[in-house]
């Protein structure tokens, strides 16, 4: 619990000098920040006793995941029908933005048939049986 | 799938925290196997019994409820 508080608080940290540096155009501060953060973060993991990564949360950053994947492919490309098919009637401009839009939903699809396919193989999905 | 692990480890005096530990898993999966609301795999689950030095099918029951 003490090792997720920490991580917690480093998180925090890094997110308020991020957006300090963006705000005052500092530019190496957000990178010097991202990396110092990453690297105490991975320590202490190293370091810590305590347990934060294991099979169930593995199942739940599947399901969110794939949650995530639906969700976002399937408001992408309802948005971006409604650009092509009723946007135009705003402004011109919307039916590129749709078609767009349409196409990065179709690319993330097929993005993800790609990985399917190379899981389904990596975990023996293809063998043939004997 | 239903399970006796809370059982168990009240048998045995052990702490979630110490069955997490044993079992290499957060104290937050051995909470959620005793509320039945999460099945673990079944390495898991021979080292939870393994570790309670049962056998698996005492500890955790197949066919009942959720399952």
């Amino acid at each position: 619990m003490k090792q997720k508080i920490i991580t917690v608080v480093i998180v925090m940290v890094i997110g308020a000098l991020v957006a300090i540096g963006v705000n005052l155009e500092i530019t190496y501060l957000p990178v010097v920040t991202l990396l110092t953060g990453a690297l105490a973060i991975r320590l202490l993991r190293r370091r810590g006793e305590e347990v934060l990564y294991d099979e169930r949360t593995a199942i739940i950053n599947q399901k969110a995941s794939a949650a995530a994947i639906g969700a976002f492919t399937l408001g992408v490309t309802a948005l971006g029908w409604l650009m092509m098919t009723w946007g135009t009637t705003l402004d011109p401009a919307y039916k590129g933005i749709g078609y767009a839009l349409v196409y990065l939903g179709c690319g993330l699809l097929m993005l993800r048939m790609i990985f399917h396919y190379y899981y389904s193989w990596r975990l023996g999905g293809w063998d043939r049986g004997e | 799938m239903e399970n006796r692990v809370k059982v168990y480890r009240a048998m045995r005096d052990v702490t979630q925290e110490n069955l997490a530990k044993a079992v290499g898993v957060s104290r937050q999966t051995v909470i959620a196997i005793e509320r039945g609301n999460y099945n673990p795999s079944l390495e898991l689950a021979f080292k939870i019994a393994r570790f309670f030095e049962a056998g698996i099918e005492d500890v955790f029951i197949y066919g009942t409820a959720g399952d």
